[in-house]
């Protein structure tokens, strides 16, 4: 009986060997596609910070974000986000009306700022989110605030 | 290949129920259904633990020499052959499995034999489809099966469930059908 044991114990450790071995070995080729594909994708994408803040003590930041090269901020946006954004034909540029379901009202607005790495300091642009292309290593913040006007 | 009702010494019974698992069979086998998710396996080995190796090996290259032409997944092509081979050993190993028992008195212990045997059989049918793939198609057989490990994976695991799951009750059932615990034999 023992030896009984010991032949399918057997027969089920080569079954393991051989599909963990395979199962690694697909999982290293599905890596080393990745990283080529990664690699391939650099040359036409940037790396971004974007960062949410609800204004409510919520701030959830999407470091490295990867988009694609030439992206507006708007479009960047909509790659972490749900948007909602209305086009102005007398501005030609659009101005964001939500960010993840949470709405401009009367009193609250969504406004972007960019990080300034010489000042150290976030400051408002003078263009809309569309208008702005971004560029590598940039770090932006949209904010949900009462805005100075 | 002589006819198979002659290989082997069947009484009406019998051959009612290899035509019934022929028939279940061939026709899960070719039902759309997800990929590397059979039940031919599981029933060629049934029938070659009931009847025989010789019924399992033909069970299972009949199965999959009719499958080659009219599976869903379309035509097998020159993998054919490797199909073939690798159904009639699971047959024959189910055959042989009959062999090592004095009596059929299934318990933990044999549920975990049939996983075992359910999950090598089927790695064993995989290795041998894909180095034929490697043979005839050209490219190294270890990249062939990493490409395939993940399909071979689900072919197991899915093969291995089945088998530790219903293969007993199945024995079962068929052994009292053919009179076994004497309930179905005639008088």
């Amino acid at each position: 009986m023992g030896e009984r044991i010991t032949v399918f114990l057997s027969l089920g450790l080569i079954t393991a060997i051989v599909l963990g071995a395979s199962l690694a070995g697909y999982y290293y080729m599905k890596y080393q596609e990745a990283i080529r594909l990664l690699r391939e994708y650099e040359k036409v994408t940037i790396r971004v910070n974007i960062c949410l803040n609800y204004g409510n003590g919520t701030v959830k930041w999407y470091n490295n974000t990867l988009v694609p090269l030439g992206y507006d901020l708007l479009s960047a946006t909509k790659l972490i986000a749900m948007v909602n954004s209305t086009y102005w034909e007398s501005y030609q540029s659009y101005s964001v009306d939500a960010i993840n379901g949470v709405w401009n009202n009367q009193t609250h607005y969504w406004m972007w700022l960019k990080w300034n790495t010489e000042t150290n300091e976030w400051e408002y642009p003078l263009v809309s989110a569309d208008q702005h292309l971004l560029s590598e290593g940039e770090t932006v913040m949209w904010r949900y605030e009462v805005p100075s006007w | 290949m002589d006819n198979p009702s002659k290989m082997v010494n069947l009484n009406t019974r019998q051959i009612t129920i290899i035509s019934i698992l022929t028939a279940l069979c061939l026709g899960i086998q070719l039902t759309p259904r997800l990929p590397n998710i059979e039940f031919t396996s599981l029933l060629t080995f049934l029938t070659g633990f009931m009847f025989g190796a010789k019924l399992g090996i033909f069970l299972g290259g009949l199965v999959m020499l009719i499958n080659g032409f009219l599976s869903p997944w379309g035509f097998a092509g020159v993998i054919l052959p490797f199909q073939v081979l690798g159904m009639a050993i699971i047959g024959f190993v189910g055959g042989i499995y009959k062999q090592t028992f004095k009596d059929i008195a299934f318990s933990l212990e044999r549920l975990l034999e049939i996983a075992l045997l359910g999950a090598f059989l089927t790695l064993l049918y995989d290795f041998i489809t894909n180095m034929g793939h490697a043979l005839l198609f050209g490219p190294n057989l270890i990249a062939v099966l990493i490409t395939g490990a993940f399909f071979t994976f689900i072919h197991v695991l899915s093969n291995t469930l089945l088998f530790s799951s219903t293969f007993i009750p199945l024995v079962k059932v068929i052994s009292k059908f053919l009179g076994g615990d004497g309930k179905w034999v005639k008088g």
